[in-house]
């Protein structure tokens, strides 16, 4: 009896440890599972977020695309203090791009930030020749500064779709 | 604490590199930018002479340093001039040109 005793209380304690095994084995598999699903969760949330700030990004430089040429017409028509206010309008909207554009992109606040400065010295230029005592600008000056916002503009083009096809880089240069 | 006379130096270094692109913007005038941080440097004629000055604009488009001929040592004006010639040269594509002209005269 004592023989049979211990036989069924070893197999008894096998028989315990496949069972804790079997549950350890799913446990683990469930959690990593969970682990998995997490992670995948979070992989869509972050390319969601990724493509929300693409896409306001894009607004963002095609709404300064828009005033570039509003400067450009103001330009024409001689309309050069109405422009000024448009070109500190535009750079605070370049500046807001650039707050909102991840680190990793560096190729598209670089460029964002050189056209911010260009901008900035024409505007300068422009309030130098409206305060002096010619304000009348010269054609040849009229056409250097739309030269100079026709750059900016298709480097705008460029970037907006570049944001726009996914290079986080930014580096089509 | 880094010296704007070591920026300079980089400045030259990444140009002639070519890892670093100008583009003209008005006048005598060429801008470069690091990330959001943007570098101009310019060339103007005072006092009989020709001066440069670099100035570096902080990520909200402010100037915060300056570097003008009264603020450098000799080499440093000397560094300043350099870099004025490798920044117009880049926001030209001289190199290039230059290359496709040398191409075209089977130099």
């Amino acid at each position: 009896m004592e023989f049979w005793a211990g036989t069924w209380s070893d197999f008894g304690a096998i028989i315990g440890i496949a069972v804790s095994s079997i549950g350890l084995g799913w446990a683990i598999w469930e959690a990593r599972g969970a682990r998995t699903a997490s992670i995948a969760a979070q992989e869509a949330a972050t390319q969601t977020r990724d493509q929300i700030t693409r896409h306001l990004q894009v607004v963002d430089l095609q709404r300064a695309i828009v005033l570039i040429q509003r400067i450009k017409n103001l330009h024409d028509n001689s309309r050069w203090e109405e422009s000024r206010e448009l070109y500190q309008q535009l750079r605070e909207m370049l500046s807001d791009v650039i707050v909102r554009s991840p680190e990793n992109q560096v190729g598209v606040r670089e460029k964002l930030a050189t056209a911010r400065t260009i901008l900035r010295e024409m505007e300068d230029s422009v309030r130098r020749r409206v305060s002096s005592s010619t304000p009348i600008v010269p054609e040849r000056e009229r056409t250097r500064l739309n030269q100079r916002l026709n750059g900016i503009q298709s480097d705008l083009e460029e970037l907006a779709s570049t944001v726009g096809f996914g290079d986080s880089q930014g580096e089509a240069k | 604490m880094i010296e704007l006379g070591q920026i300079l130096n980089g400045l030259v270094e990444r140009t002639m590199e070519g890892r670093l692109k100008w583009s003209r913007s008005v006048d005598d005038r060429f801008v470069t930018s690091v990330d959001a941080i943007s570098v101009v440097i310019e060339e103007y004629i005072s006092g009989g002479g020709t001066r440069r000055r670099l100035d570096i604009l902080d990520e909200s488009g402010e100037t915060v340093e300056s570097l003008g001929y009264q603020d450098t040592t000799g080499e440093q004006d000397e560094q300043l001039a350099r870099l004025f010639v490798l920044a117009r040269r880049s926001a030209h594509n001289i190199d290039s040109i230059l290359e496709k002209l040398a191409k075209g005269l089977e130099l």
